[in-house]
């Protein structure tokens, strides 16, 4: 069987890869697919203890933040379609109109 | 008993798909193109649709792959359809030395948790999962039963969300009385 231990390193492994992708990408759309992968990591941590527990609220919870995500994506790339035809960039050092 | 031995069977599966998702996730953030970058994501997304599978959660699997796989990887793809970029300022750091940190920082996030869990220890091997955990009976009686509020709420937040993103999406913000929007054309 495998070990719990083993599906949360992986959890842990993807989230870290998320962040460092967050931190290094330069082009929004990539730095949205970053935060993703965090989701998705987090999602495993709920499917590996909800299995492990072996109770649903793990896995219903994991639906919900699938729908938030989802909505995040439809919200967050609205917003990059619309600050490409204001600023025609998709690179974040170069969107800081709100940067004091 | 019997139904934790089934994913006991499949350590093998597991493996292969733990690797195939971390290399694809390392893929994700390295490639210079977002469009390989969003396709190597998918693969992510697929392969832990497969742990999902093995670890009994067979409805969450399905929403994976069809929200997750399928709908959301079209809109990002559609969005990288809609917006021009240089390939080579995608990848090119913004400060110097900010790969390194961001890598060390990465990998500092990894030791924190895994020491945590590590201090943590006891018997988390324990407990083998029911025969039909997460099967869409289960799943859905569940959902409309104790968890019938969250899920009302959740369909007024993507209610929400689509509004929002029609009104980000229209040409004109502010009913065109400031009409930023074409400034940039």
């Amino acid at each position: 069987m495998v070990p719990l231990n083993h599906c949360l390193w992986l959890s842990m492994a993807l989230f870290a890869i998320g962040v460092v992708g967050f931190l290094t990408r330069r082009n929004i759309i990539v730095v949205f697919m970053s935060v993703e992968l965090m989701f998705n990591a987090a999602n495993l941590s709920l499917v590996t203890f909800s299995t492990y527990l072996n109770s649903l609220r793990g896995q219903i919870f994991v639906i919900f933040v699938i729908s938030v995500a989802a909505a995040e994506a439809a919200v967050g790339l609205a917003i990059l379609v619309a600050l490409y035809r204001n600023r025609a960039t998709v690179n974040t050092d170069e969107v800081d109109m709100m940067k004091w | 008993m019997e139904a934790g031995l089934e994913l006991a069977l499949k350590p093998g599966m597991f493996y292969a798909l733990a690797i195939l998702a971390l290399i694809s996730a390392v893929l994700v953030i390295s490639r210079k193109n977002p469009v390989h970058s969003a396709l190597w994501l998918i693969l992510t997304f697929v392969s832990l649709a497969g742990i999902y599978l093995l670890l009994r959660a067979e409805f969450v699997a399905v929403v994976q792959l069809l929200i997750y796989a399928g709908g959301i990887m079209i809109l990002y793809l559609f969005a990288i359809m809609f917006v021009a970029f240089r390939k080579e300022d995608s990848i090119q750091p913004i400060y110097h030395g900010q790969r390194g940190v961001a890598v060390l920082l990465g990998l500092a996030l990894f030791a924190l948790i895994f020491a945590l869990l590590w201090t943590l220890g006891g018997d988390l091997t324990q407990a083998p999962p029911g025969e039909t955990l997460g099967v869409p009976a289960e799943v859905g009686g569940k959902m409309f039963t104790d968890f019938l509020l969250p899920f009302e709420l959740i369909s007024i937040l993507l209610l929400v969300a689509i509004i929002g993103a029609v009104a980000l999406g229209k040409k004109r913000l502010l009913g065109g009385k400031e009409d930023f929007t074409e400034k940039g054309d």
